[in-house]
């Protein structure tokens, strides 16, 4: 049987993003039902990788994508004309 | 963070192909930001900016050369990801293996558990529940910046690719050279130093 311990340090993230067989899934999924200490990790621990999913984006100025993006352009050009010559 | 379909890349990549101006605006509206993130989350702030334009110019270069077979957003990933490790590799030995030192911190303590592998003490109830809630804490904010700083630089990567970038498990794995296994513990690592720090958090308000 799949204990606490197990779960929380082997079992947990790969449940998470279900990276697990099915005989490891339906272990964990067992667990849970009985052990309300390992949903709330569960819980706990989903919410951890939603936070890390939304964690704000430094912002980029407007001035400096659009430099960027002409930059890129111009290049392309360049190349585009090397490759018709 | 951005969601593109391969529809919508096929579509871009003619314009860009043509040489549509608006086309490169759109390009770099939509990936820079998520670019320079990974970039930094290899190789730090400071050399991410480098590291990124030189990957935007590689993937102009090769632009005719992209066969779709992945999506826009995985092929820039790996270009930018493979720029920033080639300049981490320069700077330093790269360790692959895991830190050895946290092996027993926060959830690894062996005093968390009993010995038959219960928990010792229930998982404390957090306030917040959500990551609006908790991401509204401007110290929370600067806790979390701390924290990935601290994080060895591998697992700092895996991380960001998986649950900040939202990248298949198998592509990180590509891009970092890593096994699956390795990469899964890695992750499992780092997400549970993140949980220990909320958790302090949680219950001191600081960290």
């Amino acid at each position: 049987m799949l204990t606490c311990r197990e779960l929380v340090q082997t079992r947990a993230s790969d449940y998470l993003d279900s990276q697990l067989n099915w005989r490891q899934r339906a272990s964990v999924r067992f667990h849970l039902l009985i052990c309300d200490h390992c949903r709330r990790f569960i819980r706990q621990l989903d919410l951890v990788r939603r936070v890390l999913a939304r964690e704000p984006e430094a912002p980029v100025s407007e001035a400096e994508l659009k430099a960027l993006a002409e930059r890129l352009h111009r290049q392309h050009q360049q190349q585009a004309g090397h490759r018709h010559k | 963070m951005t969601h593109q379909n391969p529809v919508d890349d096929a579509a871009l990549l003619v314009r860009l192909r043509s040489g549509e101006k608006a086309a490169f605006e759109e390009l770099v509206r939509q990936h820079h930001g998520a670019m320079m993130r990974a970039a930094a989350a290899i190789i730090g702030d400071a050399q991410a900016e480098e590291a990124v334009q030189e990957a935007w110019l590689a993937a102009i270069r090769h632009l005719h050369d992209f066969e779709g077979r992945s999506s826009l957003k995985t092929w820039l990933f790996s270009i930018v990801i493979n720029e920033a490790r080639g300049r981490l590799r320069k700077t330093k030995r790269e360790v692959l293996i895991d830190d050895q030192d946290s092996r027993n911190e926060g959830l690894f303590d062996p005093g968390r558990f009993l010995c038959d592998g219960h928990w010792a003490h229930e998982p404390a109830l957090w306030h917040d529940q959500s990551p609006e809630a908790l991401l509204s804490h401007e110290d929370f904010l600067h806790c979390l910046g701390k924290l990935l700083d601290t994080l060895p630089d591998i697992q700092r990567s895996v991380l960001t690719l998986r649950d900040y970038q939202g990248l298949e498990v198998e592509t990180i794995c590509n891009i970092l050279s890593v096994s699956a296994s390795n990469m899964r513990v890695l992750l499992h690592r780092a997400r549970a130093k993140v949980y220990t720090m909320v958790d302090l958090y949680e219950e001191t308000g600081t960290c």
